[in-house]
Formats: structure tokens, sequence, C-alpha cells
């Protein structure tokens, strides 16, 4: 993790408990997090201000996936976004494979899952900016 | 008016009672029991293991997303105590349950790739075969 500048992670979860521990969890790891609740305070901060990473929940079941990442994308493509998932990766692959979504992390994870995905992020971040 | 078998009126012969066989047809009375639709005949029983397959998938699935959320929570309350704490024994007792949660996260993804119908006989119970050849190697 780069140690000049802190890594900028919009998480939104809808879980308090969850969104609480994540957030604790990313800071551990060197990120700041904004961390929102609900669908549109998430556009909102979104538009605000850029971030390097936005984490969201899939787990509510009346989410529309697919419209909530285009809404993303319409601010800012080349912020990669990540979706917390708790099914199969194969469903998702086939359900959000040509989508803006462009991690899947599965639940339960650890810590180092956690910080392998925002390195990951930060590396796409990069290679994505590198191209724009 | 009583016959040999002290039923009323019944003419058919014993092994006529014992295989079911209707004595003026020649028809097995029994068929009539079958009350599979004509497709299920023509597919055996080949559409209640794809039944049981779904029941098994659909219950495999919920089990997976309903305990992926408070599994995240006490693994990762778990991770950040072990950042923080120096206290020897106590850092042992979190790694033991650290392990039993990885197990149990194991078994959560068993439960997502899911594919086939397959049970297993654990001491005379019918049990869905998960995991459970591997984790008797593993014990």
């Amino acid at each position: 993790m780069p140690k000049d500048k802190k890594i900028e992670i919009l998480l939104w979860d809808k879980h308090r408990t969850e969104r609480e521990l994540l957030k604790e969890m990313l800071t551990t790891i060197g990120c700041n997090v904004t961390a929102v609740r609900d669908e549109h305070e998430c556009l909102r901060k979104f538009r605000d201000r850029k971030y390097n990473l936005v984490i969201f929940d899939q787990g509510l079941p009346d989410l529309d996936v697919r419209g909530f990442v285009d809404d993303l994308g319409e601010i800012d493509e080349l912020t990669p976004v990540a979706m917390m998932a708790t099914l199969d990766v194969e469903f998702y692959e086939q359900k959000y494979g040509d989508s803006n979504i462009d991690f899947l992390i599965v639940k339960p994870f650890e810590l180092v899952q956690l910080r392998n995905l925002v390195e990951e992020a930060m590396r796409l971040c990069q290679r994505l900016k590198g191209m724009g | 008016m009583t016959d040999d078998s002290g039923t009323h009126g019944d003419r058919r012969q014993k092994k006529d009672r014992r295989s079911g066989r209707d004595r003026r047809s020649e028809r097995d009375r029994r068929s009539s029991t079958d009350r599979r639709g004509n497709e299920d005949r023509r597919e055996g029983w080949g559409k209640i293991e794809d039944q049981r397959l779904q029941g098994a998938l659909t219950t495999a699935a919920t089990v997976a997303h309903l305990f992926s959320q408070p599994l995240t929570i006490i693994i990762g309350h778990v991770d950040l105590l072990l950042s923080t704490i120096e206290d020897s024994v106590t850092r042992n007792k979190l790694e033991i349950i650290k392990g039993q949660l990885q197990l149990l996260s194991m078994t959560l993804q068993d439960l997502r790739s899911l594919r086939e119908y397959e049970t297993i006989d654990f001491d005379g119970l019918t049990l869905l075969d998960i995991s459970l050849r591997r984790t008797r190697k593993m014990d």
C-alpha cells in the first residue's frame, strides 16, 4: 500500500454492523473510507469527489445491480467497482459478466482478501488512468 | 355370504389378491395408484431426481447466502483482534477460532459449488454429500 497518499474508498453497505466492521478493516489496511447506508447517498458522494474504489454489497433482494453500476459508470467509468457477493462466482459471471463490475469478493472473506482486493483495484485504477 | 377368507363377495383367488391382478380385466389394479403424469412415466424417475437436486441447490444457496454475512462479521473481528492483541494465550485462542471459521467458510464454498445430488450414509441417516468425505480425511 502506498504510504504517501491514502487510498480513497467509497463503501455502500446497508447493514450497520457489517458497514462499521468493513470501514475498520479498510482503515487498518491504510484506506480512507467513506461509508454510506443507501444507494442515493452513495451516488451523491460519488459525484462529489474522486475515489480509488467503490465497494458495494449485493445482498439486497430488490437491488437493481446493473442499474446501480451503470449509474456509477455514467459519473466516472474509470473508478474500479467491487461487489460483495454471497453466491457462486459462476452465477455472477453469467449474470453480470458484461457489466461494469470489476471485482467480486465473496463472503465470508478475511482481512488478507480485502487487502488483496484493494491492491488489485489500485493496480487497475493506475492502468485505466494511464490509458485515459 | 361369507367365503373362505371371511370377506363378503370377493371371489378372487388368494394369489390374485397378492398379485393385485383384477380377475376380470386381467389388469394390474395397482396401476391406478400411480399418480405420476404421462410425461413423468415417459421419463421414469429422472424428473424426481432433478427435483431433489433443485431442492438441494435451493437449500444450499439459501444457507450460503444467510450464513455469509454473520461469518464475515465474526471473521473480520477475529482478524482485527489478531492484528492488535499481543498476548500469546489470547492470540492462540483466536487462531483456533479462526481455523474453525475457515472450515465453516470451506463448507459454505462446497455448498455454493454443489452441482450433483449425491447422498452419503451417516450412521444410518442419509445426508447430502457435500464435504463429509473430505472432513473425515482431514480428521
